[in-house]
């Protein structure tokens, strides 16, 4: 079908775009990605054994397949509010090991164009922890860097 | 030969060594390009280095020898007195050669013979580090003016050894002589004046003269080609091993899992299948654990590695104090865990120290004792349960409780009304309080400020035990005790706020019904008078933080020296349990000492009493 472009307004350059995927979800309402390359799975809430002596951004442990996780509060982290509950575990894969965050709810793939990605305009509050955000069809998206929050934990 | 002893050290030689080999092989060959690269020669010199000294301390001769030859020639190239040359290198790599096969022998069980010929001509090339130049000119010319051209460039005893080695009608004495007084220190060029020298060429050139009869009847001395596939040591990464066992770990608990249900299947319904999968169900559960015994086999190594250190230990301590000590040592054969046994040198050797230094007395004094003037000091390892025992023992003059509790009064560890009240026992392990031991006191050789805590530390970090027994004028056993795998332990069962908690088994003494335990309060906290003996009693569930617990039972155990309870709401018997880790991103927890997945998949932490216990005196200083 040939595209028709309205006049004034640039043909979408279609070859050398690049795009990115990422796991849209939603903590208090926020939209939050999260690249698909860090995911290895997603479970239910099920069973979160907490782990005492542990700081509270440490939800606890569960068993992935015979595998002890542990479970990190995003909000936590991020210093979000607490008023929905989680249902979801977005388990991550880490250069320090496997890691399961709470999600509220999994919005879905995202795919953004790289020339989409903005700076995150925000300082203070968790802005470290937040690379980049960009536009996209569910909203206003913020990109987690995933790494550096794994980071900062081990690094205590 | 290597006798049965030795087998384990030179298996590892064998391994070590090839991997010098394979190092140096390497480096030669880039050196080859890169002659003048410090790092490669100063890398190859320390192989070089490291191969004769394992071989010295198996006592193979030969390969001393020749990995001596090569290395001083390496050093000559590392300092530049030498450079190196295809020939030089050539000679190395047959040392390299020879080396392997002669470890290849010694492992077939047969005997080697010095390579003179080979070492002569490493050493030659050694020599010729500063001769080289000045004297090739000459005997050039000498090998010219006798029509023996075609031997120029070679060391003068490998011409020596061939003109000698010609039939006697085509043999030029004239020749012969004339290179022999190069050698000998004759007139030409000026030859080594060193003594040394003289006398190792000399003893070079008797042995030309001896050995050739032999040449010529057994020509180029056959060599056993290196044969790559004959391995029997494997290095494998730890990381391999431990992923080995962790799966073993999930194959035992399905295991359990799978004969719960089969339990059950058996009580609803009786079938020929049923009894024909019982015989399945259990050759399978004997199959899954021996698989998991030689799992952790893998991680086993005999005790010996550690205790062979220790002779040397003793002896020069023993010369250093004057003191004449003989060290036992005893179930060598024992094997434990590779991770336990490496950490348990330095807490040994501290061991060890204390019992030569303080323990053992001086001869002197021993014979005036009626005692031998030898003290005996006696290492030991052996089995008892799932546990491993390792025990220092010493014939000297014990330990003086009087004195333990004179210190530690003054270093205000306790109090004078306390002390009146202390058993035996606790005076005793008083000396692994962190502030007992200082460096101020003992001498040089058990002082460096490292105390019996450190020792207390390092054991209780591998869910050990420790004990103590001493006799004063007899002498002092302390006695350690390990799992023998870290990965699964017996714990028991806990129910502490509707939680489930395991406890390691090893560090239960008793357990009381609460109702039968008597429970009474000192300055504000909980104790348990039992017997005797006032314990500390701590509410598990509020030093875990989830709400205080009943006192259904209370749990008795030995915590690194001390005696603690604990109370829980519940028991509900022992099991075994794979040990996993929390994972880096949680980390060292302080009181959590891992956790485990049941039957039914659900995640129980692992408590560390002795963690808790530390978290609950912080900053509280001991009874």
């Amino acid at each position: 079908m040939a595209e028709i472009v309205p006049v004034g307004e640039q043909r979408p350059e279609k070859v050398t775009t690049q795009v990115e995927e990422f796991l849209g979800i939603s903590l208090e309402k926020e939209l939050i990605g999260i690249s698909l390359k860090k995911i290895l799975t997603i479970s239910k809430v099920v069973d979160i054994v907490d782990v005492p002596y542990t700081p509270p951004y440490i939800v606890g442990v569960i068993n992935l397949r015979g595998e002890i996780i542990p479970v990190l509060s995003l909000k936590q982290i991020l210093g979000l509010p607490e008023n929905t509950e989680p249902t979801r575990i977005v388990v991550l894969d880490s250069q320090h090991g496997k890691a399961g965050t709470l999600v509220d709810t999994i919005v879905g793939v995202v795919r953004v164009p790289i020339e989409k990605f903005d700076p995150n305009p925000m300082v203070g509050r968790y802005s470290e922890y937040v690379s980049h955000v960009a536009q996209t069809e569910y909203g206003l998206m913020e990109i987690l860097d995933v790494d550096r929050i794994i980071n900062s934990i081990v690094q205590g | 030969m290597i006798s049965d002893e030795m087998r384990e050290i030179f298996n590892e030689f064998v391994v070590e060594a090839e991997e010098n080999l394979q190092k140096i092989e390497e480096n030669l060959l880039e050196l080859e390009k890169d002659p003048k690269n410090e790092e490669l020669l100063n890398a190859t010199f320390r192989a070089m280095h490291t191969l004769k000294g394992g071989a010295g301390f198996l006592g193979l001769q030969p390969i001393v020898e020749v990995a001596h030859a090569a290395e001083d020639v390496l050093g000559k190239l590392r300092s530049g007195e030498l450079s190196l040359t295809p020939e030089i290198n050539d000679a190395i790599l047959r040392a390299v050669d020879f080396i392997r096969s002669a470890i290849q022998r010694y492992d077939a069980g047969e005997e080697v013979e010095v390579p003179e010929e080979l070492v002569r001509e490493l050493r030659d090339i050694e020599r010729g580090a500063v001769e080289e130049k000045k004297e090739e000119e000459s005997i050039d010319q000498i090998l010219e003016r006798y029509g023996f051209g075609h031997l120029k460039g070679k060391p003068v005893e490998e011409i020596l050894e061939e003109l000698i080695l010609l039939p006697p009608e085509e043999r030029p004495k004239e020749l012969i002589e004339e290179l022999d007084r190069i050698l000998t220190g004759g007139k030409p060029p000026p030859p080594p004046s060193e003594e040394k020298e003289r006398k190792a060429e000399e003893k070079m050139l008797e042995i030309a003269e001896e050995t050739k009869e032999e040449q010529k009847e057994e020509k180029p001395p056959k060599e056993v080609q290196p044969k790559t596939e004959g391995e029997k040591v494997l290095r494998i990464d730890v990381k391999k091993i431990e992923d080995l066992m962790n799966l073993v770990g999930e194959l035992v608990l399905e295991r359990n899992r799978l004969l719960r249900v089969f339990q059950k299947v058996q009580e609803e319904y009786t079938s020929k299948t049923i009894d024909e999968l019982e015989t399945v169900m259990s050759s399978l559960d004997r199959i899954v654990g021996d698989l998991q015994l030689a799992v952790m086999k893998t991680r086993m190594q005999p005790v010996k590695r550690l205790f062979q250190k220790f002779p040397r230990v003793v002896r020069d301590l023993a010369r250093m104090l004057g003191k004449e000590v003989e060290l036992v040592l005893e179930g060598e054969e024992a094997e434990m865990d590779k991770t336990v046994l490496e950490k348990l040198e330095e807490p040994l050797i501290h061991l060890i120290r204390n019992a030569v230094d303080h323990g053992i007395e001086p001869p002197e004094e021993r014979e005036r004792l009626g005692k031998p003037r030898k003290g005996i000091v006696k290492l030991s390892a052996y089995y008892h349960g799932d546990r491993i025992f390792l025990e220092v023992q010493d014939d000297g003059r014990g330990i003086d409780l009087d004195k333990v509790k004179e210190k530690a009064l003054e270093r205000g560890l306790i109090t004078p009304d306390r002390a009146e009240k202390m058993t035996e026992k606790d005076i005793l392990f008083l000396i692994f309080h962190p502030g007992f031991s200082t460096a101020e006191e003992v001498s040089q050789v058990s002082g460096r400020g490292v105390g019996m805590d450190v020792v207390m530390n390092a054991v209780t970090s591998f869910r050990g035990t420790i004990d103590i027994e001493t006799e004063r004028g007899r002498g002092t056993r302390i006695i350690l005790s390990f799992p023998l795998t870290v990965g699964i332990i017996r714990s028991l069962l806990v129910a502490v706020n509707g939680r489930y908690f395991a406890i390691p088994i090893y560090s239960v003494l008793e357990i009381i019904q609460g109702e039968d335990a008597q429970i009474t309060t000192v300055s504000g906290k909980e104790v348990l008078i039992l017997r005797d003996l006032t314990i500390p009693l701590i509410n598990l569930g509020e030093a875990l933080g989830i709400g205080s617990t009943g006192i259904g039972y209370v749990i008795v155990s030995q915590v690194g020296s001390q005696k603690v309870a604990f109370t829980v709401d519940d028991l509900f018997g022992d099991e075994e349990v794979v040990v996993k880790p929390l994972g880096k991103i949680i980390g060292e927890v302080q009181g959590i000492s891992g956790a485990t997945i049941t039957g039914d998949g659900k995640v129980v932490l692992i408590l560390d009493l002795d963690g808790i216990l530390k978290r609950e005196m912080r900053g509280i200083t001991l009874v």
